[in-house]
């Protein structure tokens, strides 16, 4: 019966699988599909990994999952799953999983310098509450920050960012995507005027050609890289270059590997233009039409302290973004320097292989796509190196067409969706708008029904600046939602240090005893993704939803009940009236203070003893929509349950107002528990899968080709920075930005480059991969890939203990001279995920000037046998 | 038990050597073939675990360009 049993089982997964990719099955073994599937209760949810956003099947039976599965209709990844989403079930289930608060306390007492103790809610958010308003009422909304998550659903981004700049008007909000997209984000607004990618994951199926920039897409983005290796079997004439600055798996299907020299990608993005444009292999009419050439100050620093010796005669630190107009012959001659044999031997990339990379963007015929992520973005020149990949693709008019674009990859699931189009950055308010524009405050304002005045128009504090803060003590009070900072951090020892041991207090809510949980004085339990419901927003711009498939365990609490359920401890008069705020400059507002907004708040008739909780989100037209709904299908809501309505549905429907009519524009709540996601813009029902062209987005005129219709810096000098203005609405930017040096090298003391990472097992800090016991055997541990040549002039051998040390931290680690990774001589890589090998305490705090993200790829290391 | 549905992609060409490479194993079965160069394959396991194990050897192998999961089921011990 068995052998029987077990065949009939095969017969069935294997006709689900063909069934799903499009392989025709019999009648009869669709049946045995139907039989196996019969007790369970399949609802389609997406993954909690990467930015990819994989549509997955989950099947749950007496309130446990099941059986995961690759979403057969899912437009992403079509029926497939990588190896960390085939386990996804199993994130929940680590035995380590925190059920309920826990509170440094001593002698019955909340006590810094306690030990961890169980606590109840109710205590939990007593102290909480009593250190908020100690440094609130003391320092003002400055001293008290949020660090935020790309893994933070929509709604529980969009409840963080109301409560801070609404409710307590602080900006300080600030995700952890600031390390993984800020110059993505930062490079779209500069080029474009507005944030996220043109074009979709429909462009493989469409391209020639595809060059991957610093991002392992074999390991980082595995699904992608299929839908990549799929192309390249069926349309032979597909090429596929992997730039890098170590060998690895991405390599494998590569027609061109090309390993450079960290931080010279800037000088051959300048090699490709000049080569583009000496061969003539410009698009001219697109370039007159649809484009403006612009560059910037080069003396911008690295993002480092002002003291550091570093950003000494940095004399446009404070005006890193600035820009203006050039001419073409202006850029033509900035890059003329940029030979084959000047990269060649800054890059050490041969010139055989710049010429055949330069060739095949010059290439009029061939449809081309760029992708990237972390190579590009944590670089100390993120936001230029960024624009540099725009400007090669314009050029040759290869953007926001079928088949040709770059592409900026991203590092977490909703880094799109909630980091960037929530707007839980220190500056931006949803929907691309800024807290620095009068117009942008007044939107948000009347959308979220406050007093005129209410938000804070002084940008926050950026994550590396709020650590920084932490430190001098500027930043008090720091609750951190959906993330791992003090694992995630570049100079981790600096801020441990700050966190222990000043006058300060950390909350970290999360679903398991992270090193951040260990340095925090009150750690909260949160529920995991199927344990609440929510949306994602992927890189491609599409939101996908879920309904929560279990529940929690123990007294583990949804992000977003946390948050709410604090807004409850705090009435209007205690923050709307006049607060200080060190520094505040803006026209319409005294220096140095908030107004008091509480009169207007009573012509609109709040009481000063009301909640935040009351009036940003137990509002009478929240409560509107009731729960139970008939869309949750029988699925249970436990946020909703508690607040006596449906949260998540009401914050979508007054979410969504922010972005219809100005190019953001989402569907309604119900629609996408229908459908496999959609791509914004979302009008008359339609998603857009090319943004900026004709034909394809609705908010491009018939007639006009393409329109660069993004709102943001269209409007700025030419000629030079003191340069009249000019109006370049509609129009991309194609920057010459130069090659500029890394904010440390190798030398003598310190004689090798770390590179950080990923590897295809783990994700981010571990925090859920190392639970899942078959992910943590497959890799148990991080490991220093090193050149054998490398090693043996060490005296290393494979599997040798070494301790790698910079300026700022040391780890133990075992030495690998073999397999998926092959660094260069001079290059080790290190992956992030094990909180045992704390890589980070070696990494270097410099940023990007413009996006301020920290470049975690180059710092100078040693290494000796332990 | 755990079973799970694999999808493994080579060169049409190469179909046939990839089919009878995945078979070569014992725990591995070919189920459907797409002339465009896909295998539905079943792999059987103690666990998930040795599943991913086994998954990795597929994608080790000689003309496989892409290997991964799309399905699995857990049965009890006694199946």
């Amino acid at each position: 019966m068995g052998q029987t049993r077990r065949e009939f089982v095969k017969t069935a997964v294997a006709a689900s699988v063909a069934t799903g990719i499009g392989i025709p099955v019999s009648a009869g073994a669709r049946e045995k599909v139907a039989e196996l599937h019969k007790d369970w209760k399949w609802d389609k949810s997406v993954c909690r990994f990467c930015g990819v956003g994989c549509g997955i099947m989950m099947a749950t039976k007496d309130g446990r999952v099941v059986s995961v599965k690759g979403d057969p209709e899912s437009p992403v990844n079509r029926g497939l799953n990588c190896i960390k989403g085939y386990f996804n079930a199993k994130i929940m289930y680590g035995e380590d999983r925190l059920t309920k608060p826990l509170l440094r306390m001593k002698d019955g007492r909340y006590d810094k310098k306690g030990r961890f103790a169980p606590v109840s809610w109710e205590q939990a958010f007593d102290v909480m509450e009593a250190k908020f308003k100690e440094y609130y009422g003391k320092h003002g909304p400055s001293s008290v920050a949020i660090f935020g998550s790309g893994q933070y659903t929509i709604d529980e981004g969009y409840a963080a960012v109301k409560f801070m700049k609404a409710g307590v008007r602080s900006n300080n909000i600030d995700p952890n995507a600031r390390h993984c997209m800020a110059s993505a984000v930062a490079g779209f607004i500069q080029t474009f005027g507005i944030d996220e990618p043109p074009g979709c994951y429909d462009d493989i199926e469409l391209t020639d050609a595809v060059v991957s920039w610093g991002a392992n897409m074999a390991e980082c983005h595995p699904i992608l890289w299929s839908r990549v290796t799929d192309r390249k079997l069926t349309h032979p004439k597909t090429k596929v270059v992997n730039l890098t600055t170590f060998g690895n798996r991405t390599s494998d299907i590569a027609d061109l590997e090309i390993i450079f020299e960290p931080q010279t990608d800037l000088a051959i993005m300048n090699f490709i233009a000049r080569h583009m444009i000496e061969k003539g292999a410009i698009d001219k009419k697109f370039i007159d039409d649809h484009c403006v050439f612009a560059t910037g100050p080069t003396d911008i620093g690295y993002g480092l302290p002002a003291d550091h010796p570093r950003e000494q005669g940095q004399k446009m630190r404070g005006k890193a973004g600035a820009h203006w107009t050039i001419t073409f012959e202006e850029f033509k001659k900035a890059l003329e320097p940029y030979t084959a044999d000047y990269v060649s031997k800054l890059s050490k990339v041969p010139k055989k292989q710049l010429v055949e990379l330069a060739d095949l963007y010059s290439d009029r015929k061939r449809k081309i796509i760029s992708f990237w992520t972390m190579g590009f973005n944590q670089h100390t020149r993120g936001t230029w190196v960024n624009e540099q990949i725009y400007a090669i693709h314009l050029l040759g008019g290869k953007m926001s067409t079928p088949g040709s674009g770059a592409f900026s990859l991203t590092g977490q699931p909703s880094a799109c969706g909630t980091a960037r189009e929530v707007g839980t950055f220190a500056h931006r308010l949803p929907s691309d708008m800024v807290v620095a524009n009068a117009g942008h405050r007044a939107k948000s304002e009347k959308l979220w029904h406050l007093p005129p005045k209410t938000l804070n128009p002084k940008v926050g504090t950026h994550a590396v600046k709020m650590m920084r803060e932490l430190r001098s003590g500027g930043v008090r009070f720091f609750w951190a939602q959906v993330t791992n900072p003090f694992q995630d951090f570049a100079n981790a020892n600096e801020w441990v240090k700050a966190a222990r041991e000043g006058d300060n207090f950390i909350v970290v809510s999360d679903a398991y005893p992270t090193v951040s949980a260990k340095v925090a004085d009150l750690v909260l339990p949160a529920a995991m993704i199927y344990e609440k419901w929510g949306a994602y927003g992927n890189a491609e711009r599409r939101t996908q939803h879920w309904r929560q498939q279990v529940k929690a365990p123990g007294e583990a609490k949804a992000d977003i009940w946390q948050t709410m359920e604090f807004s409850k401890r705090f009435k209007l008069k205690e923050v709307w009236g006049e607060q200080p705020l060190p520094g505040l400059k803006a026209a319409g507002f005294a220096d140095g203070k908030l107004p008091d907004v509480l009169p207007e708040a009573k012509k609109m008739g709040y009481d000063p003893e009301q909640t935040l909780y009351d009036v940003l989100f137990a509002r009478a037209e929240y409560k509107k929509y009731a729960w139970p709904d008939p869309i949750a299908n029988g699925h249970p809501n436990d946020v909703a349950e508690d607040a006596g309505f449906f949260v998540q549905k009401a914050l979508w429907a007054e979410y969504r107002e922010f972005g219809l009519g100005n190019g953001h524009d989402l569907a309604d709540f119900d629609t996408y528990h229908r459908v496999r996601g959609l791509r914004w813009p979302v009008v008359n029902g339609r998603e857009t899968q090319w943004r900026f062209k004709e034909g394809y987005d609705p908010y491009v005129k018939p007639g006009k080709g393409y329109d660069f219709y993004g709102k943001a810096l269209k409007k700025i000098p030419s000629g030079s920075l003191k340069g009249e203005k000019t109006d370049v609405s509609g129009r991309a930017k194609i920057f010459f930005r130069p090659y500029a040096e890394p904010a440390e090298s190798p030398d003598k003391d310190y004689d090798l480059w770390l590179c950080t990472g990923r590897v295809l097992e783990h994700w981010h800090s571990g925090s859920m991969t190392k639970r899942v016991p078959e992910l943590n055997r497959a890799v148990p541990y991080a490991v220093c890939w090193m050149h054998p040549d490398d090693a043996k002039k060490r005296g290393l051998a494979r599997n040798d203990e070494v301790v790698l040390e910079s300026r700022r931290g040391k780890v133990r680690v075992r030495v690998d001279t073999e397999g998926r990774n092959r660094p260069p001589i001079g290059l080790v890589f290190v992956p992030w995920f094990d909180e045992n090998v704390l890589i980070n305490k070696l990494t270097l705090d410099a940023t990007c000037p413009i996006s301020k993200e920290t470049d975690y790829k180059k710092c100078a290391v040693r290494v000796r046998k332990a | 038990m755990n079973v799970s549905g694999i999808v493994v992609a080579c060169r049409p060409e190469n179909l046939d050597p990839v089919a009878e490479a995945v078979e070569a194993f014992p725990w591995a079965q070919v189920h459907h073939r797409d002339p465009l160069g896909r295998l539905v394959v079943t792999i059987e396991a103690a666990n998930e675990g040795q599943g991913a194990a086994r998954l990795r050897d597929l994608q080790q192998l000689e003309q496989v360009v892409m290997a991964e999961f799309a399905e699995y089921v857990t049965l009890p011990d006694e199946d």
